[in-house]
């Protein structure tokens, strides 16, 4: 019947779905707008939770609470009316409350602010009217990406806009800390969900069983960052698979009809925290949350911030999804409902879902003019080692490689004229970039030297002030660079294997394929790729390869490079900091980790090689400083098998399999051997326009 | 016990034991009209103290009942002027005229009363697929004297029982395979008989009874090759004897419920088993689909009222030699018997419990603000094990239905009307949109009644439930039977209906009814269809559970052309079965498997159940000569 499109090339969108909802705002009250009569459309019509009451009520006369406290009462010997007392103050915790007056002057505020920061706004409403009309009697999870505190703010005030019912999502116990801010974000409807629980079974059953009432009785989205994090790169995180599990089991366990998923995507101009992020990356770890802090980063809303992108992907019916993944739904039949777990193939099937939203979110990004530039400088800088260029110059190759990427699938938001677009993304990033009278364009230096680090505090390697001096604004760039690899990734592996072909330089498909595969197995957690999907991806990307002539055919049906250099180039560019690192990391495994070691230990030592290479000229790009990045190695090497994961405790350490560890260490060294590419980037030329020394 | 006969039986018995001059069926061997051979002059026939029972349904069963539809010939939904209406006087609603019912079906299954779809005539001879069968085989019947037709006609009536498959192809089209030779035998030694001679010529025999069956179980497997025998147990419908000491009866398989109720309860008896086909179906169908009756709180469901069987298969006949209330005794072999819907033999005789009449009977009903409150309640009558002999719960899409099948009140009648539906509205603030009713039925002695009725109404009024009256209780066990006709009414407008039950655990009821009918709310949604009807109701409770029974039916009128109405619905079907088994519902609480529903068989049964089941298969029948095909699909060369 529906077979519902749940893997696949994203289908054609353009901007014109997309309408500025700040327009609006500019020329009619605001007071007006907030304070208007607010009915919502909610998920579930005649579901029986409709306040957060309810949900508490339901939560603390639920069967599994109850189970719970009998059974502890007995192996604690503690009387089961104190634990009913610890369920209230859980309850108390978690939950979520709903103050639609605070939701309005919040609104108000957010209104304001935006308006003065942001120019606009954009939002898909052909997606959230085909949403609108898919709602009411299915509960609906909200996924989105999570870049920014902003993404908690604009989810909330983009239903508020479209009377969506508020969504109830899931916040870090670290926000509750704050004061008033926990509790205005608890009147806004998140609940509240604290980082380790797995080994307190209490509070997980108390936080499952909550999340499970809000599905299954609320009237209200159940939103949840599916990455877990807000991501530092700008790139996507891996899918955690916890909340999701948890809130689909109600689904699974047959007490629920369906559970439509939709994967949401935010995407920015320019980031609120992009400098704290590029200092992260590299070790320096974000201050903790504070109100105060809060109000000091108020400070930064005097800056411009551009647009702003919200696209609600595609539903993901979770039957449909079972169903095309010829999965069958009925193995809970025996024993009472709250005893089911999920089993092996359910929670893998949970993987491969998570992945799919992940991806569906990267394919409803939009890229901003900027992310355009970044790639053209830091391409530049990787090809002609220098950073300078000319507007002009630049404005020519951003048309171009826009042309390129839209090809790739990609949504620019570039209309009229590039030149105006291209002023217009160098000047919300003015801080980052100048743009000299005489038109050329540099790099601005954001670190301000000597800046005063808390060593004891530092997550990496202490890195010495002039590689910060560089690494800082790099790292910003790069993570404008990040959001367009999840549309470069896979037709610039491909690019770069056939980089290193044989002298015949031809290869056929079949060949190629297991080529693509070692390299896709390394870099899967960089770009979360699943498995299942490596031969579609590798079909996709080389139907693309030929349609930018950069992969031929030859006549007898081998695959060759195409004359498309320039382009050629670029695509081995961009993966080429993530090889760097990975080699730095491999290498220093080796050193290291001939006995099990802590993973800092070996994110400190692979930093340390990291910045001597790039000193020596050994490693070009300060990205394979990121923690990020070289996390992601670890996990690569770990499913590679070339090192083990040993959990000890709270501690998790690293033993090298120095035989599979030398092979992959190799393959990576051919990989950043650069054939034919005259680099004659140096690290230590890089030159930064000096302005006024910038504040952390 | 003599003394008890009535006039109907005598005449019965006078019949047949008079030797009646054996037809030749040889001598007119194309005659259209029944080909039947009756002997009578055998040891089975009589005795002592048998019953011969008169059965309302004569052995041609057209003359009775109808030939593509459900039940009496005279009684059916029809139209005059734009008013629909029931024909007949057998039930209470018989000759009236509808309105109500019919604003329903408009707006509800969006009929047009004006354009209706006549169903093709009745079969002409010719049209009949030639009979397959070796005159070798028919001599033998012959020989043994078991009266048997190769008449067209006979046969089509029974290739089929009730399902929405068999009442479409019966109005528009034709069945790919019907059996070649009927045979009705009279006792059990015919039957024997049938089936060494079936097992001689390798004949294949389906069993048939009532023909009330829903599962596709009685349907001939169309790519049978060997000569199929369809063996009609309507002519064993003695009762054998009745031990009113032990308080049991034993009966011949053939039959019906109706008969059986009317000959017992003129003694005083009741079997108290009454499954909503009580009218049309046997015992041996009974005990075969492991059936359920709606009193079984009282009673038990057929394998509780079960003391012994007579099964007759291809190696043997299995019996109990016993007759006693129970016993440790290695495996209980009427379980291999119970369910074994026609796939391993046949039942000729059946020994089964009864009981007095009970001296009062009363209807009640409750009306509850919600279904969740009314399954709470059953639940809770379950818990404390207060069921009365009958108790049901209509969701509130059935409630509706339910007060729409009445005629117009009279003035009075409207007023009063009004005020109940003031009181239940207003006054206890219940949504007409939510409500629904329980439907209860009492009996035993009339000072325990009422004491029962008060513990009842206790625990309703616990979930807000309040007592609606004797009338709307009746009603609704009344429409029980009425209903059945609506299908046939249904497919003159388009649209195509069928129920279909599950049994689930108490604590996945609710989740289960709300599923399937989100599943095909949605899957009616992606296919367009604008007028459809699902409504559910809980039918019996368990201590673990209850027994659900949906009834779902929709207007086709808005599909695309090229889809095919009843193969849309049977795909509905399908996947609100998969949603009732990822409820954590069963594959059928008394249906049974049939064809319609092997394909879950071994997903319930487990892998090893099914070789398990096969082994005995093989033992009872090896050359599969009970190759209906339920349960489990075998390929005779796997035998």
């Amino acid at each position: 019947m529906s077979t519902h499109k749940v893997t696949g090339t994203s289908s054609f969108r353009n901007m014109n779905s997309f309408s500025d909802i700040l327009e609006e705002r500019r020329h009619s009250s605001d007071v007006a707008w907030i304070t208007r009569e607010w009915n919502p459309i909610r998920t579930v019509r005649d579901a029986q939770a409709t306040n957060p009451i309810d949900v508490r009520k339901a939560v603390l006369n639920s069967m599994r609470i109850k189970e719970v406290i009998k059974e502890l009462s007995q192996e604690r010997g503690i009387a089961p009316e104190v634990l009913y007392k610890e369920v209230e103050e859980q309850l108390t915790e978690i939950g979520h409350n709903r103050q639609i007056s605070i939701v309005r002057w919040i609104g108000l505020f957010v209104t304001k602010v935006l308006k003065k920061t942001c120019s606009n706004l954009m939002v898909n409403e052909e997606a959230i009217s085909k949403l609108k009309s898919s709602m009411g009697n299915t509960p609906v999870i909200f996924a989105p990406s999570h870049r920014s505190y902003a993404d908690f703010i604009l989810m909330a005030y983009i239903c508020f806009h479209y009377s969506i019912e508020i969504p109830c999502v899931a916040a870090g116990v670290d926000f509750m800390a704050m004061w008033l801010m926990g509790t205005l974000l608890r009147d806004c409807c998140a609940f509240f969900m604290r980082r380790q629980f797995s080994g307190d079974k209490l509070y997980y059953t108390v936080f499952s069983e909550y999340v499970q009432t809000l599905i299954c009785q609320g009237t209200a989205p159940v939103e949840f960052f599916i990455e877990g994090t807000r991501s530092r790169s700008a790139k996507s995180l891996v899918p955690k698979f916890g909340f999701l599990s948890m809130a689909l089991e109600p689904f699974l366990t047959g007490q629920i009809p369906d559970v439509l998923v939709v994967p949401i995507n935010i995407s920015y101009d320019r980031i609120l925290e992009e400098k704290l992020f590029s200092y992260e990356l590299l070790g320096v770890p974000k201050p903790r949350e504070s109100t105060s802090g809060l109000i000091k980063a108020l400070n930064a809303l005097d800056e411009k911030y551009g647009k702003i992108y919200a696209d609600f992907g595609e539903a993901i019916s979770v039957r449909d999804f079972l169903k095309s993944h010829m999965f069958q739904r009925s193995s809970h039949s025996m024993g009472p409902i709250h005893l089911q777990s999920l089993s092996d193939q359910e929670m893998s099937m949970i993987r491969i879902l998570s992945h799919q939203i992940v991806r569906s979110q990267q394919q409803i990004s939009v890229l901003s003019p900027f992310h355009l530039v970044a790639v053209i400088l830091n391409n530049n800088l990787l090809t002609n080692g220098t950073f300078d260029m000319q507007l002009s110059e630049l404005v020519k190759e951003v048309a171009w490689f826009r042309s390129v990427i839209e090809m790739f699938g990609a949504t620019v938001d570039i209309s009229g004229d590039v030149e105006i677009c291209v002023r217009e993304a160098l000047h919300v990033h003015k801080s980052l970039i100048t743009l000299l009278p005489d038109g050329g364009v540099q790099l601005k230096a954001v670190h301000t030297p000597g800046t005063k680090v808390d060593v004891s505090r530092l997550k990496g390697h202490a890195l010495l002030d002039d590689t910060m001096n560089r690494a800082v604004p790099l790292l910003m760039l790069q993570h404008y660079v990040n959001p367009t690899l999840h549309f470069l990734a896979n037709p610039a592996m491909i690019t770069t294997v056939m980089q290193h072909l044989e002298p015949s330089g031809e290869i056929s498909r079949d060949n190629l394929f297991p080529r693509y595969q070692l390299v896709r197995g390394m870099l899967s957690h960089e770009f979360v790729m699943h498995k299942t999907w490596e031969e579609k991806d590798f079909d996709e990307a080389l139907r693309v390869l030929d349609l930018v002539n950069i992969v031929e055919t030859t006549s007898a049906g081998l695959l060759s490079l195409g004359n498309h250099r320039k382009l050629q180039v670029l695509l081995c560019n961009v993966l080429h900091p993530f090889f760097a690192g990975y080699l730095a990391l491999s290498q220093t495994l080796a050193q290291v980790c001939g006995e099990a070691r802590p993973e800092r230990l070996v994110l400190c030592e692979a930093q340390r090689r990291v910045e001597m290479g790039l000193k020596s000229g050994e490693v070009s790009h300060p990205a394979a400083l990121s923690l990020d990045g070289l996390s992601c190695g670890l996990q690569a090497l770990v499913s590679v098998g070339a090192i083990h994961k040993i959990r000890r405790g709270e501690e998790v350490l690293y033993v090298a399999n120095l035989k599979e560890l030398k092979v992959v260490t190799e393959h990576l060294e051919t990989l950043v051997a650069l054939h034919g590419m005259d680099h004659k980037w140096s690290w230590q030329q890089l030159e930064l326009h000096q302005s006024l020394p910038a504040k952390l | 016990m003599k003394s008890a006969d009535d006039g109907t039986e005598k005449m019965k018995a006078t019949a047949c034991s008079a030797v009646e001059q054996p037809r030749d069926s040889a001598s007119e061997p194309q005659q259209q009209q029944q080909q039947a051979v009756c002997s009578i002059d055998r040891s089975c026939v009589q005795r002592k103290g048998v019953k011969n029972v008169q059965s309302v349904i004569p052995r041609n069963r057209l003359e009775l009942l109808k030939w593509n539809g459900w039940g009496y010939k005279d009684s059916m939904f029809d139209v005059k002027g734009d008013i629909l209406y029931f024909t007949g006087k057998r039930y209470p609603i018989g000759n009236q005229t509808l309105p109500y019912f019919t604003d329903w079906a408009i707006n509800k299954l969006g009929i047009d009363v004006n354009r209706r779809n006549r169903a093709q005539p009745l079969p002409k001879p010719s049209d009949f697929p030639k009979a397959k069968v070796e005159t070798a085989f028919l001599s033998e019947l012959k020989a043994l004297r078991i009266s048997h037709s190769i008449a067209g006609l006979d046969r089509l009536v029974r290739a089929h029982g009730q399902t929405l498959h068999d009442a479409f192809i019966l109005r528009e089209g034709a069945f790919e395979r019907i059996p070649d030779v009927v045979v009705w035998p009279e006792c059990h030694e015919d039957v024997v008989r049938i089936v060494e001679v079936a097992q001689k010529y390798n004949v294949v025999v389906i069993p048939f009874g009532g023909g009330t069956s829903v599962s596709g179980a009685v349907s001939c497997p169309i790519k049978e090759q060997r000569t199929i025998l369809s063996l009609d147990t309507s002519q064993m419908n003695r009762i054998l004897w009745i031990d009113h000491g032990n308080l049991v009866a034993c009966c011949e398989s053939g039959i019906i419920g109706q008969d059986l109720e009317r000959a017992l309860q003129a003694q005083g008896y009741t079997t108290g088993h009454e499954p909503d086909s009580y009218e049309f179906s046997s015992l041996g169908g009974w005990v075969a689909t492991r059936a359920s009756g709606m009193k079984k709180n009282t009673y038990g469901n057929i394998e509780e009222l079960l003391v012994s069987v007579r099964f007759v298969t291809p190696t043997g006949v299995l019996e109990k030699k016993t007759q006693v209330p129970r016993m440790s005794c290695g495996p209980d072999f009427n379980h291999i018997v119970l369910g074994s819907e026609g796939t391993l033999g046949v039942i000729t005789e059946a020994t089964i419990k009864i009981r007095p009449l009970p001296p009062s009977k009363k209807y009640g009903s409750i009306v509850f603000p919600d279904f969740e409150s009314g399954v709470k309640c059953l639940r809770e009558v379950a818990r404390q094990r207060l069921q009365p002999s009958s108790i049901r719960l209509m969701d509130n899409e059935q409630f509706k239905f339910g007060q729409t099948l009445r005629p117009p009140p009279g003035y009075l009648g409207l007023i009063i009307d009004g005020l109940k539906r003031m009181y239940i509205t207003k006054i206890k603030g219940f949504n007409v949109d939510t409500m629904c009713v329980a439907t209860l039925v009492f009996e035993g002695q009339k000072k325990d009644i009422e004491h029962h009725e008060k513990k009842i109404y206790a625990i309703a009024a616990n979930f807000n439930g309040i007592p609606a009256g004797e009338k709307n209780g009746e009603r609704g066990y009344m429409l029980t039977f009425v209903i059945a006709y609506i299908r046939d009414l249904a497919l003159e407008f388009n649209v195509v209906a069928e129920s279909f039950e599950t049994s689930v655990p108490w604590d996945r009821t609710i989740t289960l009814c709300k599923n399937v009918k989100h599943r095909i709310g949605e899957e009616c949604k992606t296919l367009g269809i604008d007028h459809y009807f699902i409504s559910c109701r809980v039918t019996q409770t368990y201590d673990v559970g209850s027994c659900v029974y949906f009834y779902f039916g929709f207007n086709w009128t808005s599909l695309p052309e090229t889809s095919d109405p009843l193969s849309v619905y049977e795909r509905l079907e399908e996947m609100a079965r998969d949603e009732i088994l990822a409820s954590g519902g069963s594959l059928s609480h008394h249906h049974g498997v049939g064809k319609l529903r092997a394909k879950w068989f071994c997903g319930q049964v487990s892998p090893l159940g099914v070789q398990l089941y096969s082994a005995t298969k093989k033992q009872l029948d090896p050359k599969n000569i009970f190759a209906c095909g339920n349960l489990v699909h075998i390929p005779s060369s796997s035998l």
